[in-house]
């Protein structure tokens, strides 16, 4: 199965105005280019943005010295996916070593919600930091001792702005996933144009430069028979930081 | 053309669209025989289950695709307001498609005809009807 989309292909080609004009090369390029552009965005964001269920092994070992039996890592547990929905079940079993030691998780390793730990919900009914908090006692630090499934990220109604709280209204991460994958198109448009094979117009190296009354000259192509590009820069464009920004995690 | 057309769409209203249908070239007029089925899908994101899948006959709502004009792929989309209500106003992809009863390899093989944007807009609500 796929990575969830976080925007509709003809969303794209509606925000690059090519409604009624695309040719089957626009759209090949712009499919192509789409997967890559909506990565970029997870990856500034730091989650997989689209709402899903995830099983994971917690703590991770971050440390330069692993920390068998040493106490805990405090009441908090940070999970790698925000914003946090629902915890399906929390298993902690210190033997466990990540699910590989044989009778790890057991059922006489659940922790109930509510007794020994509660998800850090929010007034929006979420937690945007993908907190879940042990009730008077704590996490402990052996790596991947806790096995933890939980839902996390963002539904599609959310990301379409189509809720009535505004504070879980997450278009903006389409918008700047639209404005990503629209730069990236761009890009790619202008290196295949500058940069085509047998093209006239490939620009060579630097030969000359002057720094006062500044100028440059680019020498000219070094072939025509080959593709001269550098390759298409995928990132998350200046325009797009101010809608994306308020979705990553900041460190609490 | 990859995408042939534009349609906004009004929540709660009847749209009516004419399309003319071509081959993949997006030049050659599409004939279509009489056993052929025409189908309009709307929806979006990865979705394996079209929000709307119209055929001939019509949804309970109203919503469907007639064939004005077999020779010359001529075809009329309805779009009914009620069938458009669950639907957030935005961008969704449209797509026509025909099951071709010509086709053996496979048994009326499932052709891709024209893809396009179908914006769908929200309305006032209030009185209606006659």
């Amino acid at each position: 199965m796929a990575v969830p989309e976080i925007v509709d292909i003809a969303e794209c080609v509606q925000y690059i105005g090519k409604a009624t004009t695309l040719t089957d090369a626009e759209l090949a390029l712009l499919t192509q280019i789409k997967p890559f552009g909506e990565d970029a965005v997870r990856k500034y964001i730091g989650s997989s943005v689209t709402q899903a269920t995830f099983t994971h092994f917690l703590p991770k070992n971050n440390s330069y010295q692993l920390r068998w039996g040493q106490n805990s890592i405090g009441q908090i547990l940070r999970l790698p996916e925000f914003p946090l929905r629902s915890v399906t079940s929390v298993n902690v079993d210190r033997g466990a070593y990540a699910g590989t030691a044989s009778g790890s998780f057991g059922s006489g390793t659940a922790w109930t919600e509510g007794t020994e730990f509660f998800p850090d919900i929010d007034e929006s009914g979420i937690s945007r930091f993908g907190h879940v908090v042990a009730i008077n006692r704590e996490w402990p630090a052996d790596p991947r001792s806790i096995k933890i499934i939980y839902t996390a990220g963002w539904s599609a109604a959310e990301l379409r702005g189509d809720v009535t709280n505004p504070r879980i209204d997450a278009s903006g991460i389409r918008l700047g996933t639209l404005k990503t994958i629209a730069a990236a198109y761009s890009n790619a448009v202008n290196s295949q144009t500058s940069n085509a094979v047998g093209s006239t117009s490939v620009v060579g190296p630097i030969s000359s430069e002057k720094i006062d009354n500044y100028a440059v000259t680019y020498a000219g192509a070094t072939s025509t028979t080959t593709y001269n590009g550098s390759g298409v820069t995928v990132s998350v464009p200046d325009a797009a930081l101010g809608d994306l920004k308020m979705f990553r995690r900041r460190n609490v | 053309m990859a995408s042939s057309f534009q349609w906004v769409a009004y929540q709660e209203r009847t749209n009516d669209k004419q399309f003319t249908l071509t081959e993949s070239d997006r030049s050659t007029t599409l004939v279509l025989a009489a056993t052929d089925k025409v189908r309009f899908k709307l929806g979006s994101l990865n979705q394996t289950t079209p929000s709307l899948d119209l055929e001939p006959d019509a949804t309970a709502n109203g919503s469907r695709v007639t064939v004005d004009d077999a020779a010359t792929g001529l075809v009329t989309v309805r779009l009914a307001g009620a069938d458009l209500a669950d639907f957030h106003p935005g961008t969704y992809r449209g797509e026509f498609t025909i099951a071709d009863d010509s086709e053996v390899s496979p048994a009326d093989a499932n052709e891709h005809t024209m893809l396009g944007v179908v914006t769908v807009v929200g309305t006032l609500g209030g009185n209606t009807g006659l």
